[in-house]
């Protein structure tokens, strides 16, 4: 059990229904949850467990229907829409399945976005952008398009664009699915050093167990609810 | 972010995305330079119909010339008798107003009716005693650039054939006559009495109307005068240089018949004035212009918004990434209204262009058109610039570019972020 840390995120008795026609879908049920700074967590279950779920409601991109969300010690649940924005810009990196890089930009380009929705100078936006490029090791990339980019580099490109408005929390989902084996483990090893270099809260969404092995918590989720949580 | 961002943000956007900028801008330029040209093109048809009014008339009874001159009266009261209101003094009135800067030359009308016979055969007919040689030069004076002639043969055989006469072509075919026959007019004097006078068939005319040509007839100024015996004449019609000039040469023909002849009061009329038949094509032609400026609008906002739709339909992932990462749904919003306005002035730009280039071809290639309602003449087809229609069509189409960014957006509003970004 390491030190009590500073609490980053935390998820109070959140419940989440999907309504499909008649039917009522219970995705999330109860779940209560804390992440505190410098934990790479992961969360596992099968699929339709609940786990894309979480994220999007640790994310602020989606609402629960009970319970509250509170990110950097500031509930959630009543914020405006411009406010949860505010939130995801900040203080959230999102890592997705399929990268999602703008195919128009460039590496450098898609790193840099939501940098220009700050107010930041433009010698700050490239420095912090060659920052993060740097990190995930493409700085010499940093031109070209996303089709010219293989699978795992467009995903240190979408590491890069999480890191450089340097959020306290990033949450991956499924981030290896699409990627080969050794691919897929060097993105984890590289989000491991990101975790401890910058010491920024990672959530990784997988089915993969070599990527449950590097976790120093692991959240089993099924059916909606945690069935499991270990600290490592 | 600010503007200057935002601006290169949209135009990144519009550049790398050629395929559908490329669709969009054609859209949008094609849907302007239509616009345009059919501004141009009525723009031209009306400056055809004005001079065609001036010159030629629509009804048999002459051009309106720029500028008409009544005794007052005339326009006020009835005539007891015929010319009672008319212009006795009109060569001095003609010299006068020929004095003035822009005027090209005046000229006296009389209107009068009566009876036209052979012999065998009356008709009734309206005739017009003109002065051929100046009616001919209104004919010719045709429309500078319209490059089209109107025939003014008729009026110069008029000329040299004394106590000539020119029959509407009908008239001529009903009373059988032909070119020199000898036909005899009667009409009522001044004083009541009826008169006749022989006159000589100089030829026929073709007003354009049928019924003008069959009771419509053309007479020396002098044989009119003779036959109703008196030295009046109905109006003096003035022609001036250019149309344009109608409304500086207003006040200074009035200036001079005040000065010249203070005891008699003078009605002055421009030709806008004179011309019923003008204002009601015009009309039409307004009419037919804003349907068509409205089906240009439709299709250009419908086929701009199907573009972007289908266009976005690819793009949802990416804006969901985009709210996803923080960017908020205003600076959404403004990118995309941004992207529709800039393919807005990006289509005019190209669409003036390209309006240029079809203009110039169209004028180039010397296309005939068909006669105007009612008229025998054809002319060749010319699209004027029509630059006051221009800034008016360049909003129109900006704005449906906009429209169906806007359109669009609320399509991409419907879906939730977490859809979006799942999306495949
Ligand atoms: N938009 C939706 N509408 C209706 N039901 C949904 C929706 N999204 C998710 N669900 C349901 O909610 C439950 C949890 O889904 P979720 O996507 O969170 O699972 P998951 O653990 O991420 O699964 P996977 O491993 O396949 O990604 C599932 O039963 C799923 O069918
Ligand atoms: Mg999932």
């Amino acid at each position: 059990m390491k030190l009590q840390g500073l609490e980053i995120a935390r998820l109070d008795n959140v419940t989440k229904y999907y309504r499909l026609g008649e039917v009522q879908i219970t995705a999330l049920n109860g779940i209560t949850l804390v992440l505190q700074e410098g934990d790479f967590t992961v969360i596992a279950g099968p699929s339709g467990s609940g786990k894309s779920t979480m994220l999007h409601l640790l994310g602020c991109i989606d609402k629960p229907d009970k319970g509250s969300i509170i990110i950097d010690g500031a509930d959630t649940t009543g914020q405006s829409l411009e406010e949860l924005t505010e939130v995801r810009l900040k203080r959230i990196g999102f890592i997705f399945q399929t990268f999602n890089l703008v195919p128009v930009l460039t590496a450098f380009e898609n790193v840099e976005l939501p940098l220009l929705f700050r107010q930041m100078g433009h010698g700050e936006i490239k420095d912090r952008v060659d920052e993060a490029l740097h990190k995930v090791g493409l700085s010499d990339r940093m031109r070209h398009y996303p089709s010219r980019l293989s699978g795992g580099q467009q995903q240190r490109v979408a590491i890069a664009r999480a890191l450089v408005g340097h959020p306290g929390l990033i949450l991956a989902d499924e981030p290896t699915a699409n990627l080969d084996s050794k691919t897929g483990s060097e993105i984890i090893e590289l989000l491991l050093r990101v975790n401890q270099d910058e010491r920024v809260t990672i959530l990784i969404a997988t089915h993969d167990p070599a990527v449950k092995g590097k976790a120093n918590n692991i959240i089993n989720i099924q059916d909606g609810r945690i069935n499991e949580l270990m600290s490592l | 972010m600010k503007l200057h961002k935002l601006l290169r943000f949209s135009f990144r956007n519009l550049f790398r995305n050629r395929r559908r900028t490329i669709i969009t801008l054609s859209v949008a330029a094609s849907g302007f330079a239509a616009m345009a040209i059919i501004a141009g093109y009525i723009d031209f048809t009306f400056y055809g119909l004005q001079e065609l009014t001036i010159r030629n008339g629509f009804t048999g009874a002459g051009g309106t010339g720029h500028i008409q001159i009544f005794s007052l009266n005339a326009l006020q009261k009835e005539e007891s008798y015929p010319l009672e209101f008319g212009i006795s003094d009109y060569e001095a009135i003609t010299k006068g107003i020929q004095t003035i800067d822009g005027v090209f030359f005046a000229m006296p009308r009389i209107e009068f009716s009566g009876l036209i016979s052979n012999g065998e055969k009356s008709l009734s007919f309206l005739g017009m005693g003109v002065d051929a040689k100046k009616e001919a030069d209104l004919l010719s004076f045709f429309g500078k650039d319209m490059a089209m002639k109107l025939d003014n043969s008729a009026l110069y055989a008029l000329q040299d054939i004394p106590n000539g006469i020119l029959l509407g072509k009908d008239m001529a075919k009903s009373l059988n006559a032909k070119r020199g026959d000898t036909l005899m007019l009667l009409s009522t004097t001044v004083d009541g009495a009826v008169n006749a006078i022989d006159v000589t068939v100089a030829g026929t005319i073709t007003t354009g109307f049928k019924t003008a040509d069959r009771y419509y007839l053309l007479t020396h100024i002098s044989d009119a005068q003779r036959v109703m015996q008196t030295d009046k004449v109905s109006k003096i019609v003035a022609v001036l240089k250019d149309t344009e000039y109608t409304p500086i040469v207003i006040p200074e023909v009035s200036d001079i018949l005040n000065r010249d002849f203070p005891s008699h009061k003078f009605a002055i009329e421009g030709w806008e004035n004179l011309a019923e038949y003008y204002h009601a094509i015009c009309d039409l032609y307004r009419i037919i212009f804003s349907f068509v400026g409205a089906v240009v609008v439709v299709i250009v906002t419908l086929s701009c918004t199907n573009t972007m739709l289908m266009s976005t339909m690819e793009r949802i992932k990416e804006i969901g990434t985009l709210r996803a990462i923080g960017v908020s749904s205003k600076w959404v919003t403004a990118i995309f209204l941004l992207e529709g306005f800039l393919t807005g002035i990006g289509g005019v730009i190209i669409g003036t262009i390209l309006k240029y280039i079809i203009s110039a071809i169209i004028n180039h290639s010397w296309i005939m058109m068909p006669p105007p309602p009612g008229m025998s003449i054809s002319y060749q087809l010319q699209i004027y610039p029509a630059t006051f229609f221009i800034p008016l069509i360049a909003i129109v189409i900006i704005s449906s570019t906009t429209l169906s960014s806007l359109i669009t957006l609320r399509k991409v509003r419907r879906i939730s972020i977490v859809e979006a970004i799942t999306h495949v």
